[in-house]
């Protein structure tokens, strides 16, 4: 398996997983990272963190989901006036 | 390998919910909900991919069922912009999935075939006899036979069976190269090894040997005359077979050899994958997003490759490429050289300048990808993760360059190999019904389906943000659409003859 390589820009302050020691920018992405990779090696307390960042990724992703799908809809009628006009 | 931890991090939600409240009920409700979810996920998605195809079919019925493939009923820039809003709509679909441990499943389900080593060994041993006995008697054959391309054993296998019918085995069913290579078989013979593999050459000899092939194929007429192609072949059989005895085998041809490294790529696509000695069926295309396949940049400039060498041999047999090739050589620099030179310069300038493009395309889509998601890692590594996807589309547009090919010429192979030194003068060639271009159009655009579902969970494999999993794609899309909409326009030319070829 190849390893993921990173970089820390210098003047950033990095959060480092105290586990793999892979630097994260902000501290949601760290938590999400200790929920997802090292999930038997946490405790109860970052269990808990890791539950509010998903509950709070999850809020950000149907808001994500609705711009998507305005996306679509846009994309979709946009291509149907385009067909009716020029498609004859 | 697929998204797994993130399973871990599923299941032990459920496993909280049931500490807490410790009744069979609702353990119960938990899993039928979970069930009741991924069911709904994967409804959603079968309908929604099922409604892109027909559309695709549709507008393929209606643009180019009953016309030659240069008319369009719509205009082209609006053909091309649907091709490209097809992948972009597609990504945004794939991005409503966003349960890992759906993604988990769907990459993690697989049936192990039972192992029957002994079958096995004597099917490779006789794969390989009767592949270098073919090897040697089409040499042969390409000396003593035929001079017609059309009717010569040599062509025929070359053309037919290995660079069109045999790629397509390997992706859609599994990878045969490793059991019938020739120069394999020959160099197990000869286990010799003078000098280490050097770890830095990675794989840039393949690369470099694939172009080369590439270029060697649209230069010299070696589809054309048997004779110069079984020159061809004793000059790659002397070069390859040189590689594996200086470096030994197993290091040859795992990094070196262009065509084996182009039929494990190719392979890596295919439903069918050999792990541990024994096959094991999987959905097709889920080995690309394991992160097992491409290993430094030299994996990726081989990828990149495969996808450029289907792009140019397209464009070169359209009349937008002929009329490129032409204007170069009739410019005042044709009328100082002598025109074959200037022809050859223009089409290696061509084949060089492309690639270049398509490979820094991809290569700042990565360097890209970082600065839009404010990761840490680096531009290279989220470039080689993303790259074995393109894997797919590099296959879709293989099938749709070449199945019209194998179709057509298959009868005469047949023939060809029945009486190879006195075959029919006229062999029978078959003529693909006009919907084949549609299928073309269709397997283009499968291709880039396949990887972009396949980018997205590795993305997710990658990142522990989902949002951040799904802006990192938005580069590497807007490639996957300019290589669309470049493919699909050449569907929608004209074909020509290469100038100033032959």
């Amino acid at each position: 398996m190849t390893t993921v390589q990173t970089t820390v820009p210098p003047n950033d302050s990095s959060e480092v997983c105290q586990y793999c020691g892979e630097p994260f920018p902000t501290v949601e992405r760290l938590t999400l990272h200790r929920g997802l990779e090292h999930w038997s090696d946490i405790g109860e307390a970052e269990r808990t963190a890791f539950h509010d960042a998903r509950a709070d990724e999850q809020d950000a992703l149907s808001s994500f989901r609705l711009r998507a799908l305005a996306c679509i809809v846009a994309l979709y009628f946009g291509f149907l006036f385009l067909y009716a006009t020029f498609a004859i | 390998m697929p998204p797994s931890p993130s399973n871990a991090g599923e299941a032990s939600a459920d496993e909280r919910d049931a500490e807490n409240d410790n009744t069979i009920h609702t353990i119960l409700g938990t899993v039928r909900s979970y069930s009741l979810r991924v069911g709904t996920q994967a409804l959603v998605w079968t309908v929604v991919l099922a409604a892109l195809i027909d559309v695709v079919a549709a507008s393929n019925g209606m643009t180019l069922s009953k016309q030659p493939r240069e008319t369009l009923a719509i205009p082209r820039w609006l053909y091309l912009a649907t091709g490209g809003a097809t992948i972009g709509a597609s990504a945004l679909l794939a991005s409503f999935v966003t349960d890992r441990a759906f993604i988990y499943a769907l990459h993690s389900w697989s049936v192990r075939l039972p192992g029957v080593p002994t079958i096995r060994r004597w099917a490779a041993r006789f794969g390989r006899l009767l592949a270098l006995t073919t090897l040697g008697f089409i040499v042969y054959v390409g000396y003593t036979g035929p001079q017609l391309p059309a009717a010569s054993l040599t062509v025929l296998v070359t053309f037919v069976g290995v660079r069109g019918g045999l790629p397509v085995i390997a992706y859609l069913i599994g990878n045969p190269w490793s059991a019938i290579n020739p120069w394999r078989a020959l160099t197990t013979f000869l286990p010799i090894r003078f000098i280490e593999y050097p770890d830095s050459f990675a794989r840039w000899p393949a690369v470099v040997g694939v172009l080369a092939l590439v270029w060697a194929e649209v230069i010299f007429p070696v589809s054309t005359v048997p004779r110069v192609l079984a020159t061809a072949i004793l000059g790659y059989s002397l070069y390859t077979v040189t590689g594996a005895i200086v470096f030994g085998s197993d290091a040859w041809f795992e990094h070196a050899d262009p065509l084996a490294v182009l039929f494990r790529f190719y392979g890596a696509v295919a439903p069918i994958q050999v792990r541990d000695g024994s096959f094991e069926v999987s959905l097709p295309g889920n080995d690309l997003a394991d992160s097992d396949i491409v290993t430094d940049e030299s994996d990726v400039a081989f990828i990149i490759a495969l996808v450029w060498e289907l792009t140019y041999s397209g464009f070169i047999t359209t009349t937008a490429g002929a009329q490129t090739i032409t204007t170069v050589v009739e410019s005042p620099l044709g009328e100082v050289l002598p025109t074959v030179p200037v022809a050859v310069l223009a089409y290696t300038i061509l084949f060089v300048t492309g690639y270049v493009v398509f490979l820094a395309a991809y290569w700042y889509a990565g360097t890209a990808a970082r600065r839009l998601t404010n990761t840490y890692v680096t531009g290279r590594s989220i470039a080689i993760r993303f790259a074995p996807p393109l894997l797919a589309i590099a296959a879709g547009y293989h099938l749709a360059h070449y199945a019209g090919l194998v179709v057509s010429l298959s009868p005469a192979l047949t023939m060809a190999a029945v009486s190879p030194l006195t075959p029919p003068a006229n062999p029978l060639v078959l003529a693909p019904p006009g919907w084949f271009t549609g299928l073309s159009i269709g397997f283009v655009l499968v291709g880039h389906l396949l990887a972009i579902w396949e980018a997205h969970a590795s993305a997710y494999d990658l990142f522990p943000s989902r949002l951040v999993a799904i802006r990192s794609q938005y580069p590497f899309i807007l490639v996957m659409i300019g290589y669309t909409i470049i493919s699909l326009w050449i569907l929608s030319l004209p074909g020509a003859t290469p100038p100033y070829l032959g």
